[in-house]
């Protein structure tokens, strides 16, 4: 039961963390190019943008409660189950950030996941 | 060509471009730590000490530091996507990573895949050209039709 709950806060920051590094990185505007002088402004809005440090901490947390349930079970347990994740994001940048998700994108997503799963339990 | 489907065609260009370099910064990232962690070894014991030497050795170790910084590289390739693209277009589109450092483990360090991860393979990759279909922003595609 705990490493369900544990999988559980896995999915939810991983899902949230992502959801908040996209709204920082819109906010902080387009890499237009590779130029040093647009990394170096860009990448300066960005660590100075509190969606993109919240949106690190989260990754930073779901990393160590994934490596706390990895002392608990296996990886090919674990890893499956936050492949999850992914939907969980979809459903979440539709509402959140108001992204357009076509069945074309849908279908991907579902497809892709299962493909993770297999992928890491075997 | 008018300029809005212009700028569309050469933001496709773009984010397949900087796609493919995050790819390729993950994959041989994950390799050269995958190859470096070998030689460094496990913990002779799961203690803080044993960790400690584990992690001494591994910063010590050419190739697990190349590794960290090619996977810093991808960390920020990752953060420039998304300040263009959608979030579901980028997520499934990197999990191309997960293709192409299974294929690098099999192909360079002789890592054996099962025919259930080869299937996993086919499926992701099915994925990936059904989201790549759809191009990378919202914006873009709510564009009117020239």
């Amino acid at each position: 039961m705990t490493t369900v709950l544990l999988v559980g806060l896995i999915v939810v920051c991983f899902s949230f963390g992502d959801i908040a590094l996209t709204r920082g990185m819109k906010q902080a505007g387009e890499v237009s190019s590779l130029r040093l002088a647009v990394l170096d402004e860009v990448g300066g809005r960005a660590i100075r943008s509190p969606y993109v440090l919240l949106g690190g901490a989260l990754q930073v947390v779901a990393f160590v409660t994934y490596l706390l349930a990895l002392s608990q079970r296996d990886l090919s347990y674990v890893f499956p189950l936050t492949a999850t994740s992914d939907i969980v994001t979809t459903v979440a940048a539709r509402y959140m950030l108001h992204e357009r998700v076509t069945p074309m994108r849908w279908a991907g997503v579902v497809i892709v996941s299962l493909g993770i799963a297999l992928i890491s339990a075997s | 060509m008018d300029r809005d489907s212009q700028k569309t065609t050469s933001r496709q260009f773009k984010t397949l471009v900087v796609l493919a370099l995050a790819i390729l910064a993950n994959g041989a990232g994950n390799l050269s730590l995958s190859y470096g962690m070998k030689s460094v070894g496990p913990p002779e014991a799961w203690t803080l000490p044993g960790l400690w030497d584990v992690v001494g050795s591994a910063l010590s170790s050419a190739p697990v530091i190349a590794g960290g910084l090619l996977l810093l590289v991808f960390f920020a390739l990752f953060l420039s996507l998304l300040s263009w693209a959608d979030l579901i277009y980028v997520l499934p589109m990197i999990s191309s990573c997960f293709v192409v450092s299974a294929l690098l483990g099999h192909l360079v360090l002789g890592e054996r895949i099962s025919l259930v991860r080869w299937a996993g393979i086919a499926l992701v990759t099915i994925g990936v050209l059904l989201v790549g279909r759809t191009g990378p922003s919202s914006d873009a595609s709510r564009a009117p039709a020239p």
